[in-house]
Formats: C-alpha cells, sequence, structure tokens
C-alpha cells in the first residue's frame, strides 16, 4: 500500500462547491429523465392494485376509457369512473391531506354515487413509527370508520364535544385529525363537483 | 483506525498495510463486524437474504463512486470544504441507485424503503472516504472500496439468510424482485410453520449480528495463536 505524494493545488472554494452542486445536479437530473417513464408506470401499477383492494369492483375498470379527470388541486388527482351504466364512483388518489405530525400525508379515498366514502387508505407518510402510523398496522380498523359517513357528520365531528362519535389514534391526535381534513376536503371536492355539473350524474 | 495503517508505504511484513486488501475488508476491518459502522440500515433490512443483497449491492456502489471520485479529486478539494464535497458525490451516487431501484427494481425499493436513501448517512461509506480515500492512490481506494464494500455486503447476506432461516423458514424468498423473473422458483422452503419469531423481529438482529461476531473473533483470534 503506498501513500500518494502527488503535488497539490487546491482551487478556491467556492469554485469547487459550486462545480460539485452543479455536477450533482446534473446527475440526478439525467437519471431522473432516464427512469422517469418506468417509475410512474410503477407507481400507477402499484396505485391500482392498491384501488383494486380498497373497492374491488375497480380491478375490472378500464381506467383509459372509463375514467373522467376532473381538475384537482395541486399534487393531487381526481377521477370519476363509471362501472357501469348506473354505478358512478369518485377517486381521488392521490389526495393530500393538511399536515401530519411531520409531513402532509397522501390519501386515497373511494367516494360512492352517495357522496359518501367507500374505502379510505393513507398511500404514503412520514408519521412517526409506533405512535403515528397505527392506523397502517390494524388492518384497517381505524380508517374503516370513515366508510359510509356522511360529509356533514365528518365536518361537525368534534373532539370534545362528541367524543364518542369519532375514534382518534392515542398519542396521535394531530395524524388522526390531518387524515380526518384530508377526507373532508375530498368529500367537499366531490360534493362541489356534483353541485356543479349535475347534469353529469 | 490510526492513520499509520495506511499511509506508510514501506511497512514491515506482517504490519497491518502488508496485509491484502480484501482480507482488511472482508475480515479484519470489516465494516460491519469490527469496526461496528453502518449498523442501523443493517439491522433494518435483515429479515431476508434478498433484501440484504439488494442494500449491500447498493452500499457498495455508493462506496465504489464515493471512495473512487474523492481520491480523484483530493489534490483540487481543500480540507475545509472536503466534507460538503464527500457528501454531495455521495448523495448523487446514492440518487442513481435510489431511482435505478425505484424504475427496475420496484418491490424491492418499496421493501428497503428509506434505507436507501440514508445510505447517505452511513459512517461506514464516509468514514471510508475520510479515512482512506483521502490518503491514497485512485487504484488503491477503488480495491479498498470493493472490498470493504463486499464485506459489508457479506455481513448483510450472512445475517439476512440467518433470520429468514431460522425466523420464516426460508432462503431467497421474492428473489424475483432483485433478480428478475427468472429467479422466482429460488425460494427454498426449509420447513413448515412458524419460525423462530424473534430472530426475524428488531431484537434478532442484534443477536444474530452478535453471534456472527463472536465466531469472527473467535476464528480470528484462533487463527493468531496458530
Amino acid at each position: 500500500m503506498t501513500h500518494s505524494s502527488s503535488p497539490t493545488s487546491f482551487v478556491p472554494h467556492v469554485f469547487v462547491l459550486v462545480v460539485s452542486i452543479i455536477a450533482a445536479s446534473f446527475i440526478a437530473q439525467g437519471m431522473w429523465l432516464l427512469t422517469r417513464d418506468d417509475i410512474d408506470s410503477n407507481e400507477r401499477r402499484k396505485e391500482s392494485v392498491v384501488l383494486a383492494k380498497m373497492y374491488a369492483p375497480l380491478k375490472e375498470t378500464n381506467w383509459g376509457a372509463a375514467a373522467l379527470e376532473i381538475p384537482a388541486p395541486h399534487g393531487s388527482r381526481a377521477r370519476r369512473i363509471g362501472l357501469d351504466e348506473a354505478t358512478k364512483v369518485f377517486v381521488l388518489s392521490p389526495w393530500l391531506s393538511p399536515m401530519g405530525y411531520n409531513a402532509p400525508l397522501t390519501l386515497a379515498v373511494v367516494v360512492g354515487s352517495n357522496a359518501r366514502p367507500i374505502a379510505v387508505r393513507v398511500t404514503f407518510h412520514r408519521e412517526t413509527p409506533g405512535i403515528g402510523d397505527q392506523f397502517a398496522h390494524d388492518d384497517g380498523r381505524w380508517l374503516g370508520q370513515f366508510e359510509g359517513k356522511s360529509l356533514v357528520r365528518l365536518q361537525n365531528w368534534n373532539a370534545t364535544v362528541n367524543p364518542q362519535d369519532f375514534d382518534i389514534m392515542t398519542g396521535a391526535t394531530v395524524t388522526s385529525r390531518a387524515i380526518r381534513e384530508g377526507v373532508v376536503s375530498a368529500l367537499e371536492f366531490v360534493h362541489e363537483f356534483e353541485q356543479r355539473y349535475p347534469q353529469r350524474q | 483506525m490510526t492513520e499509520e495503517v495506511h499511509t506508510s508505504a514501506s511497512a514491515e511484513p506482517g504490519s497491518p498495510v502488508s496485509i491484502p486488501f480484501w482480507r482488511r475488508g472482508l475480515w479484519l476491518e470489516n465494516p460491519a463486524l469490527v469496526q461496528l459502522l453502518g449498523l442501523c440500515p443493517l439491522l433494518a433490512v435483515t429479515t431476508s437474504v434478498v433484501n440484504a443483497i439488494g442494500l449491500g449491492a447498493a452500499t457498495m456502489f455508493a462506496l465504489l463512486v464515493l471512495s473512487t471520485s474523492v481520491s480523484v479529486t483530493k489534490r483540487w478539494v481543500q480540507p475545509d470544504v472536503r466534507l460538503p464535497v464527500y457528501v454531495l458525490i455521495l448523495a448523487s451516487a446514492v440518487t442513481v441507485v435510489d431511482l435505478a431501484m425505484h424504475a427496475w427494481a420496484f418491490e424491492l425499493h418499496e421493501r428497503l424503503g428509506i434505507f436507501v436513501p440514508l445510505i447517505v448517512t452511513n459512517c461506514a461509506v464516509l468514514g471510508r472516504a475520510e479515512s482512506f480515500a483521502r490518503r491514497h492512490s485512485v487504484g488503491e481506494s477503488f480495491w479498498d472500496a470493493l472490498s470493504m464494500g463486499l464485506g459489508f455486503g457479506i455481513v448483510l447476506a450472512v445475517l439476512g439468510a440467518l433470520r429468514e432461516a431460522i425466523g420464516a423458514g426460508t432462503l431467497f424468498a421474492q428473489a424475483e424482485s432483485l433478480f428478475g423473473p427468472s429467479a422466482v422458483h429460488w425460494e427454498l422452503r426449509l420447513f413448515d410453520g412458524k419460525g423462530l419469531g424473534i430472530l426475524a423481529s428488531p431484537p434478532g438482529a442484534f443477536f444474530g449480528l452478535a453471534l456472527i461476531a463472536l465466531i469472527v473473533k473467535a476464528l480470528t483470534q484462533r487463527a493468531a495463536r496458530a
């Protein structure tokens, strides 16, 4: 093993840092351009598997032909899916929920034609393991309490006045509220769409 | 690790520098077993041998890129700014690995989760660049990084195999997520029913690592006495 004895010719700090940052940015950007199509495809496949688990009829859905894209808030996506001539559901996925304990949560919400949630899942979160992520380890029981609830009931829920109306995850009040507010905003979005375009029912 | 170990070119036979690079990385200075570095991901992802090999390969790639780059650029980078530059190089390498896994080994990427991006903070990687690559030639740094990466990866794989075999009764479960569709039949079922659950749980990782470290230490001492 030999010690390198090459002469040193240091370059100014700023120049080295700027060149490093530019090089790192180009590498990251180039790799993103190379992989983005495959990553999008993987994420879409994962999403369709999650949605089919949430609501079995979506498994047979032709997402291209049967889906109506609805302009959604930045970072969220909303579609209305025609399962058959009479049955239409709203799929809001990804749907950004307000700030959780560490970061905003991403939800998937399937809303029935009666404007009530059919199923709710958290598809991305940074909540504290073991405290804020209890919803991920109870086989969907906690998230199941949203199913079939009306918008008005969820809007009017108050932890202090009606604690029995909504089960808060122990030690994770912020996360519980963030998920509830996300579901409420999804239902409000659907409600507004139906009010604005009643002929599309 | 002392600086003299790596910087003297005229070491006496038998001294640390005369030891082949592969023996240092794989055995005598193994990052996981001897230096006890990078234990967080090591303990977290070794629930299966496939996860372990995936993270081991990602870590080795990052180590190779960082050590080689540090050695190439050492004459131009002043000591004052070396750490930000090292972190930028490492972050670039890890971004490449993370995006590649996300695109082409999606299921493995989902299972490894945050531990691929966290390679940036792995002290086994940064520490090697600081203690070795900064003071040695490009070739020496490359081979040192290869041996250290292999040493780290082999410990990951052995611990993963131990935990998966005893904890779940399988080996190479879900190998297709790393090795492609042709690996779908690689899974070996060692026994039916539940395995020893504690080895599959986080404390089992500590027990498993301690057991491997004990065996390696005993073998090293035995070889030294012989």
